[in-house]
């Protein structure tokens, strides 16, 4: 059962998933053929950051449209399948709440992983630009020394991070909208209130922790200014296991929440 | 307890804020009738409708098929025709079958098929070229071509032209085994009166009457489609 | 075609009603079989039940018979049909007589009515 509600929740979007990361690719071929590869490294400063700064903005929005649009896909599949005319269908199928909820929770992380994988993947065959390489080799230790470790560790330490948050960014996205629809006249609004209030909540207890932890950058540089690297690297490891552990804690509370609300406090209007 | 008991309502309550959809209803039905579920808009038919098939948790009191709450169990043994399209537009006549298919162990694609080809509805359409007549009708047919034991029809022939209507009673008819148990909502009685056995009538979510349609006719003398329009006059 | 049928009687008595008269009328022939339960209330676009209690009914009154496998048959009993033929004419007269009644005519105004209207129709 669990594995057939999947199939139709990746089936459904599935067009939509492919077109825009199709997209996505397209241009960053086209960046890394058209600019990445023909760029001067040896131009000015000013001349060579100015174009630098405009491209990398252009490739930070679109991965954030596109990040966006997955999580839009995901969030619509679920609120349309389960809270809409549709939901009539949905619920009426042989299948229990929890297994309708680990199907979309399965489907929405599987989304969201070939979404990042596919923006990483598109970074990464940006950065492998022959070009790119022989500039980054003349900052590379500088680089090393004020990040604390390899750019490579770094990256993946990012991708790392992303991908344990998958679960939880879905789970946020489900229990916000799980909680909309207790409230049947605004049920959109509240979701994305709801939303924004989560969000904040985990900005607060990740900034608490920092402070407490006295992991904040500029607490810790200043109290020993003398070993940068090393703080920028505890830094980013601190950060790594609050963002690890709070989004474990949040995702477990989301969970409940939303299974709650489906098996207790379903009413389909 | 009664073998031949497919549905069973004790005390059965849906509170809307301060609003009562449906107060204290107790109602039992057995297999293998028709049963009309008549009442005004508003009365409680839906909410009923809806309880039976868990889209709504009741306030108080409860609801068995087959002895067992609204569950994966019931929802295999229960065909539900919402009174909305409930169908994904952008997906395809054929695509529907097969999800059907898929999920219900009891659907068979093969009446499906056949009633698609004797109502000339093309399997390769989006739902969303379909007009809203022709959307019914595919819904209809989804939902008969199941062999359930509960069917549950939420106002079927509400939006289709009096041709279809009939050919939608015969098909009704046709796929209706006779161990099962079908309720229909509507408003249209006269429509449908002949091939019920029962009524049931709803007003301000309790049961004002629930009788055999031969005993209406027998007792007072007069159709369905009279004893309700006496008994919901405005 | 859905049988006609009236709003205010009992559903399987009309039923009953249009069986006796399709047989007299010969589509059943005596002997005959007849259509199961389910193609008659398709048919008729009624209930299966109600058919079920119309047949059932017939039964009772002997005009149609039941073999456990084959299904059901009209009877051969030549007597029985023509009573019901007679019943049903007897009934049929009582209406009649009902109705003019209600218009006011005495009963020898009805019967020279009616021969009347006999000779008038054998004179076309």
């Amino acid at each position: 059962m669990l594995k057939k509600l999947i199939k139709y929740d990746l089936k459904y979007g599935a067009k939509i998933f492919i077109v825009i990361h199709a997209l996505l690719w397209i241009a960053a071929i086209f960046g890394r053929v058209f600019f990445l590869d023909r760029i001067d490294f040896d131009a000015p400063t000013e001349q060579l950051v100015s174009v630098l700064v405009l491209f990398f903005s252009a490739f930070v929005l679109l991965f954030s449209v596109v990040s966006l649009a997955t999580a839009l896909l995901i969030a619509a599949r679920f609120y349309k399948n389960l809270f809409t005319d549709e939901g009539y269908l949905t619920w009426t199928l042989p299948a229990s709440p929890v297994q309708q909820l680990w199907a979309k929770i399965l489907s929405g992380c599987i989304w969201n992983i070939l979404d990042l994988i596919l923006l990483y993947s598109a970074t990464y065959f940006m950065w492998i630009s022959p070009n790119v390489q022989n500039a980054y080799r003349m900052i590379a230790a500088e680089f090393t020394a004020s990040l604390g470790m390899p750019l490579s560790k770094f990256f993946l330490l990012m991708v790392l991070l992303s991908i344990i948050g998958v679960g939880s960014n879905v789970l946020m996205l489900y229990a916000s909208i799980s909680i909309g629809q207790l409230f049947p006249a605004h049920r959109l609004l509240l979701s994305v209130i709801v939303y924004f209030i989560f969000y904040m909540i985990i900005y607060a207890l990740s900034m608490g922790a920092l402070i407490i932890f006295k992991l904040l950058p500029g607490i810790a540089l200043s109290a020993n200014t003398v070993n940068e690297a090393a703080s920028m690297s505890t830094y980013l490891t601190g950060t790594f296991l609050i963002s690890l552990v709070l989004s474990a804690v949040m995702a477990v509370i989301q969970y409940v929440i939303t299974h709650l609300i489906l098996t207790r406090k379903l009413n389909l209007i | 307890m009664n073998e031949n008991v497919i549905l069973e309502c004790q005390s059965l309550t849906k509170k809307y804020g301060n609003f009562y959809a449906l107060s204290n209803l107790d109602l039992t039905l057995e297999k293998g009738q028709i049963v009309g579920l008549l009442g005004p808009n508003g009365s409680g038919k839906t909410t009923l409708i809806k309880l039976i098939n868990g889209l709504l948790t009741p306030t108080a009191g409860q609801v068995m098929i087959r002895q067992m709450a609204p569950s994966p169990a019931t929802k295999k043994i229960v065909s539900y025709l919402p009174e909305r399209s409930y169908i994904n537009p952008h997906m395809k006549v054929q695509e529907m079958l097969t999800y059907f298919a898929a999920f219900y162990d009891d659907f068979s694609l093969e009446t499906a098929t056949g009633m698609l080809r004797d109502l000339e509805i093309d399997p390769s359409m989006r739902l969303r070229a379909l007009s809203k007549g022709t959307k019914e009708k595919v819904q209809l047919i989804l939902v008969m071509s199941r062999d359930a034991q509960l069917y549950i029809l939420d106002e079927p022939i509400g939006g289709v032209d009096p041709a279809a209507r009939d050919y939608i009673l015969r098909m009704i008819l046709k796929n209706y085994n006779e161990d099962a148990t079908l309720l229909i909502s509507t408003h249209l009685i006269t429509d449908i009166e002949n091939i019920l056995d029962r009524v049931l009538f709803i007003q301000n979510g309790q049961l004002a009457l629930n009788a055999s349609v031969d005993e209406i006719r027998t007792d007072r003398g007069k159709s369905v489609d009279s004893l309700f329009r006496e008994v919901f006059k405005c | 075609m859905p049988w006609d049928l009236e709003n205010d009687r009992p559903i399987y008595l009309q039923l009953m009603e249009r069986i006796q008269q399709d047989i007299i009328k010969g589509v059943y022939q005596p002997g005959g079989k007849i259509p199961s339960v389910r193609e008659l209330a398709l048919e008729a676009a009624v209930n299966p039940n109600t058919m079920q209690k119309a047949l059932s009914e017939l039964e009772r009154s002997g005009l149609v018979y039941s073999q456990r496998t084959s299904g059901r048959f009209i009877t051969e009993d030549k007597k029985l049909l023509s009573h019901m033929k007679s019943e049903l004419a007897k009934t049929h007269i009582h209406d009649f007589f009902t109705s003019m009644r209600q218009l006011g005519f005495c009963d020898e105004e009805i019967l020279e009515l009616v021969t009347e209207a006999i000779k008038k129709e054998t004179e076309q």
